[in-house]
């Protein structure tokens, strides 16, 4: 086959020394900064691409080390989502749902292990999916339209409004404050500002570090404070690395379903992790969540998501490729770095310069590897952050949440804010009402307005527009169907009254 | 059911919010629209939904949201408090010293002892300072004392 031809030409070209030195650093430098909430591969990548210009590293071998740190800093991420409730990107929100849950259970060992097995599974999957498909789901993705992306993001909402267990009005106020905040800030079409209040920070708009941030790890913060039940941690037995392998093993096919899911997705330019690891976890509640254990400490709601955020860090290495369309911020920063050195990605990469993409491809093999076998001992070190007592822990939380905040901008205003939505975080959740959709909403929101103006500068104002092509009436039928069916359901099912409610404690965290 | 549970101050404010943000749209006007939405329409949309959204919360809450007892009201309060010095206090007082004493603060008021927060607070304030100004180089205020 031909593409086993090229796969073993890129292992070639992956297994040179320089190629695998670079990898693992990459890999490294990403498992670490990943770790750091709100610093992030951007950054990151951001900082060595310089160094790997002046070293004069080939582009293959250069973008080798970025994308190392790229899928590298997805397995990082988990580890303080998990242990602290503190995630880093939009991607790592739904891993914080069961990740921290299973932690305030005291089996974060068995969350971290799960969650790099996951991400292994995830990343390697994937690497299939790319060498197979990648000149085949290009030609897929390119028929994406506006409204075919507008339609695809109000499914994902109507995805998640079904991890918010029974109260759908807190789900609906959750997604649209995140829309609304999304919309603050300097408007791209009419070089309008919005909702800035003459503030010249806030023409960037919401910085999603200093939201994600207060809404998570200071509520959190404040949660504790109150001295009750659900902030106090417990370290657990960490057990063998075998002992926790075979634990993850139960998990095995919600980590294939999760990778296919967020594979898909990836591909999708501008859906990226975040969209993937919620759909891969409202897929997999649907499927085999019987009992309503999601959300308070499945680890079934670990796997799926980092094994869909992984395989969609691959998926949208096809749209960077062979389109030249980077997908998020992570993948634009590395496109730059590529047109640098003077590769164009684009359709004919594949067959200019074929050592770039299949020599990536192979290194993501080796990469994948190195982080499980990096990750996987190290479970027992991370754990033993818990065993601290609170008062040195939280204290340290909110001063990590601090720098992260601060670091950035040097900007008082973010810290203000960041205390704001901690405020605002904790009486949300203290009510019940569910924070991933308001991250969702402030995430995809800009795109989302993008798309819709797009669709219907394009059409003359016909709303008709959205749902002209079949591809976008089948992507509303299913968010119609994922909306409305769990409600039907539900509805019936009101009779047993505490089982609902418990349902609506479980999807509320 | 009781007047004003958590639910319903929440739904309440989320209200406003709404009602605010679709005052302030209304007034998003440019003189040459290049796309037939604008940009107001996303906007009113979103608040719109924020506003039905929170209208069903306020008009059936759930009774099982409830306040924060005082004391740990009080506790919450005084963190509140202490970060919003902190954010006024980091550049003058530079970022080694603001972060050792809002940690130590927060640390007694975790319970803590004296003693063992004030180390907390410049051990933690210390370590992050070798690892986000040092290793990955991030400037962070010195402040006036140091700088």
């Amino acid at each position: 086959m031909e593409a086993i031809q090229h796969l073993a030409s890129g292992f070639a070209v992956a297994l040179q020394p320089l190629n695998v030195i670079l990898a693992f650093v990459g890999v490294l430098v990403g498992t670490t900064v990943g770790m750091l909430p709100g610093i992030g591969p951007i950054n990151a990548i951001a900082v060595l691409i310089p160094i790997a210009f002046a070293l004069r590293l080939p582009p293959e071998s250069a973008l080798i080390m970025l994308a190392g740190i790229y899928y590298g800093s997805q397995y990082g991420n988990s580890i303080s989502t998990i242990l602290l409730n503190v995630p880093g990107t939009a991607s790592a929100v739904t891993t914080a749902l069961d990740g921290y849950a299973m932690t305030q259970s005291g089996r974060a060992a068995s969350a971290l292990a799960v969650s790099a097995i996951a991400s292994f599974v995830g990343g390697t999957l994937s690497i299939f999916g790319l060498v197979l498909f990648a000149p085949l789901l290009a030609k897929w993705a390119i028929r994406f339209g506006p409204a075919e992306y507008f339609a695809l993001m109000v499914f994902a909402f109507a995805a998640l409004a079904g991890l918010a267990g029974a109260n759908r009005a807190k789900a609906l106020v959750a997604t649209s404050l995140g829309l609304l905040l999304a919309t603050v800030g300097f408007d791209p079409n009419s070089g309008l500002a919005r909702f800035t209040f003459g503030e010249m920070k806030l023409l960037d708009g919401m910085d999603f570090v200093v939201v994600t941030i207060g809404l998570f790890a200071v509520s959190e913060v404040f949660r504790v404070l109150e001295g009750g039940e659900a902030g106090r941690l417990a370290a657990a037995a960490i057990g063998s690395v075998m002992a926790r392998v075979r634990e993850a093993v139960a998990a095995a096919w919600t980590m294939v379903r999760g990778s296919v899911v967020g594979f898909l997705v990836g591909v999708l330019p501008g859906a990226g992790g975040t969209v993937a690891s919620f759909m891969a976890y409202a897929t997999e509640q649907r499927l085999v969540d019987r009992r309503g254990t999601f959300g308070s400490g499945d680890m079934r709601g670990v796997a799926a998501p980092e094994a869909a955020n992984n395989a969609a860090a691959t998926g949208a290495m096809i749209p960077l490729l062979t389109l030249g369309i980077p997908g998020s911020g992570t993948t634009a920063v590395l496109l730059g770095a590529l047109l640098g050195m003077n590769v164009t990605p684009g359709p004919l990469l594949l067959e200019q310069r074929p050592e770039v993409f299949w020599g990536l491809a192979a290194s993501m093999y080796l990469g994948n590897a190195m982080l499980l076998v990096l990750n996987l001992p190290l479970v027992g070190v991370f754990v033993r952050v818990l065993e601290l007592p609170r008062w040195a822990l939280f204290p340290g939380v909110a001063a990590l949440s601090f720098v992260a905040v601060y670091a950035v901008n040097q900007s008082v205003l973010d810290l203000w804010l960041m205390t704001g939505f901690g405020v605002v975080g904790y009486l949300m959740r203290r009510a019940g009402f569910p924070l991933a959709p308001l991250i969702l909403g402030l995430v995809l929101g800009p795109l989302m307005e993008k798309n819709v103006r797009r669709a219907l500068a394009l059409s003359g104002g016909d709303w008709g527009v959205l749902f002209s092509s079949p591809l976008a009436i089948a992507l509303w039928i299913l968010a119609a169907a994922t909306a409305v069916l769990p409600w039907l359901v539900s509805r019936r099912g009101a009779g047993r009254g505490a089982l609902s409610l418990l349902r609506a404690e479980g999807g509320s965290q | 059911m009781k007047l004003a549970s958590l639910d319903r101050v929440l739904g309440v404010a989320f209200f406003a919010v709404a009602a605010g943000a679709a005052l302030q749209a209304r007034k998003f006007s440019v003189a040459f629209l290049i796309d037939p939405l604008g940009p107001k329409g996303f906007p009113l949309l979103a608040a719109t939904l924020l506003a039905a959204g929170s209208l069903f919360v306020v008009l059936r809450p759930d009774r099982r949201s409830e306040f924060p007892e005082r004391a740990a009201a009080g506790r919450i309060a005084a963190a509140v408090a202490s970060f919003v010095i902190y954010a006024l206090s980091v550049a003058p007082l530079g970022f080694f010293l603001s972060t050792a004493l809002e940690v130590a603060f927060l640390a007694r008021l975790f319970g803590g002892g004296v003693k063992a927060s004030l180390a907390s607070g410049a051990l933690t304030a210390a370590g992050l300072w070798i690892l986000f100004a040092l290793v990955l180089g991030l400037p962070l205020p010195a402040g006036m004392i140091f700088g």
